[in-house]
């Protein structure tokens, strides 16, 4: 001690221990040993308490102390904003939470204080309540409502997807989109979709490819895909936040939303158009799959054949019906007749397409042969038929003008004849009609 | 169609087809109507059926440019997996 007390004599380096008044510390001295003493001697501690006095500054940190009330003790509580955005909701003054934190001092005021890292509450509380709180507000407002829920379009064209470009979530959904609908634009805007700020993100996202998509026909998105892959509860939360389940909701595209595992239930999933349980089940509902395209152009296609074939079928009833009345002499254009009919019957259901070409031709032919053959019937009866130059059948009186050349169809033979006169019935205009 | 479009319209095609079928099915339908509309309707499958199978949709990245404008750009860097999605683990790294 004599040392030292000697040595500040002469001005040279001080010892300033705190033992004497020469050596006297400074308050800051004090408060920063202080500090670094307790820190060093606690660490990171579990503390169970009250909450009381909860204050948020103007920059996100949050002051609050944590009571023991049996014991009537507290202490003062910083839980700074780093920390702090984490928190889902403000807990309740009086609520009984469980603090991590270390003892510290508040080396300004030399103030003994806890600072917090983390608040948890019994179960999910926290997270519950917030959840609970916006779930009921949103409900209240009716965005909820299963009749706000959009039906997505049968077959989009272009889809757009929000969600990180570095999380597995995107490979997922353009691996699926890609296999189901190849047809299928795909336009992507990245968002973080998790930490402080993510849904912000989320809902800036939303709003530009909603813009976008107003941008011309070329761009009109049919739905889009909002997602993120599997975590806890924490790192899913940006998507229970306001600012994204509103954005979600007042999106002018239908939004498809796969948030975490199926059984992680958001409040961004709750006001979209359609929930899925992953971000490939989510891209799956988005888009028919492409075999099932295929599957429903095969059915038009049958229909097609199924429509001509009945015809066909209903013609060959009839010529098989007339050629059961025709004499021996028909016998020949009859055969002609039945023997296309059957052909194209056969081709039909295997090959329409390449039949088409020759079916046209054909069944031109075959409509005219079946007139044709009609009025054979009524000949052989005695009676003639009137037809056109082109073999169509005259059978009223408006079909004549005067001067009009025409056939006249009777037994062993046709008659180059011209009207003279158009004599219209008086009575029954349509009397004209020879056979029954 | 009566403006001038690039993009095959395929859900029309599938309307118009359709609407062939149950015209086809139609009670009291000529034979040369028929005929027509059966060609038609080979005509609208064929073209669904080409553009089914060669459609081939973009992938790309919305990004604002320097401007503040957005642009569509071809995205890069996310490669289409191995496996089973849901096999891997999911999530931001």
């Amino acid at each position: 001690m004599n040392v030292t007390r000697q040595a500040s004599l002469f001005g040279a380096a001080e010892v300033r221990d705190g033992r004497s008044p020469e050596g006297a510390i400074t308050v800051s001295d004090l408060n920063e040993a202080a500090r670094g003493a307790l820190e060093k001697r606690f660490g990171d501690l579990w503390v169970r308490g009250e909450v009381t006095n909860w204050t948020r500054s103007s920059v996100g940190h949050r002051y609050f102390s944590l009571r023991d009330q049996e014991r009537d003790s507290s202490v003062a509580c910083v839980f700074f904003r780093g920390d702090a955005w984490r928190l889902p909701a403000d807990p309740e003054d009086g609520m009984e939470v469980f603090v991590r934190g270390r003892p510290t001092l508040y080396a300004r005021q030399g103030r003994f204080q806890l600072r917090v890292r983390a608040i948890e509450t019994a179960g999910e509380g926290l997270w519950r309540i917030a959840f609970e709180r916006l779930r009921r507000k949103l409900a209240a407002e009716g965005m909820l409502d299963p009749e706000r829920k959009r039906a997505l379009p049968a077959f989009p064209r272009r889809v757009g997807v929000v969600t990180s470009r570095k999380g597995a979530a995107l490979h997922d959904i353009i691996t699926v989109l890609r296999r189901r609908a190849p047809w299928v634009e795909i336009v992507v805007r990245h968002c973080r979709v998790q930490g402080e700020g993510a849904a912000d993100e989320v809902r800036a996202a939303l709003q530009r490819l909603a813009d976008w998509s107003t941008g011309g026909p070329d761009r009109k998105l049919d739905a889009i895909l909002l997602s993120r892959g599997g975590g806890s509860v924490e790192d899913l939360w940006c998507f229970n936040e306001e600012a994204a389940v509103r954005a979600v909701a007042a999106s002018p595209v239908p939004v498809i939303c796969a948030v975490g595992h199926e059984i992680d239930v958001t409040l961004c999933e709750l006001v979209a158009d359609l929930r899925a349980p992953t971000p490939s089940a989510a891209a799956e509902l988005a888009v028919p799959d492409i075999r099932s395209v295929r599957a429903s152009l095969d059915t038009a296609g049958r229909g097609l054949a199924r429509g001509l074939r009945r015809l066909i079928t209903r013609g060959s009833d009839r010529v098989e019906a007339l050629a059961q009345r025709l004499p021996a002499s028909a016998g020949h254009a009859r055969d002609v007749a039945k023997l296309r009919l059957e052909t194209m019957a056969a081709y039909l259901p295997a090959g329409m397409e390449r039949v088409l070409a020759r079916s046209r031709t054909r069944l031109a032919g075959l409509a005219a042969a079946l007139d044709a053959l009609s009025p054979l019937e009524t000949v052989a009866r005695g009676y003639a038929v009137a037809t056109d130059l082109e073999g169509r059948r005259l059978t009223r009186i408006d079909d004549f003008t005067p001067s009009q050349r025409f056939r006249l169809r009777v037994r062993g033979g046709q008659v180059a004849a011209t009207t003279d006169t158009v004599e219209r019935d008086p009575a029954r205009p349509d009397a004209g009609e020879s056979d029954a | 169609m009566s403006e001038p479009s690039t993009e095959f319209e395929f859900e029309t095609a599938i309307e118009e087809l359709e609407g062939i079928v149950a015209r086809l099915d139609r009670e009291g339908i000529g034979l040369d109507e028929a005929i027509a509309l059966f060609e038609q309707g080979i005509e609208r499958l064929g073209e669904a059926r080409r553009w089914l199978e060669t459609a081939s949709g973009r992938v790309e990245e919305l990004i604002a440019s320097s401007t503040g404008r957005l642009e569509a750009k071809p995205l890069e860097g996310v490669e289409a997996p191995d496996g089973k999605p849901e096999d891997r683990p999911d999530g931001e790294p």
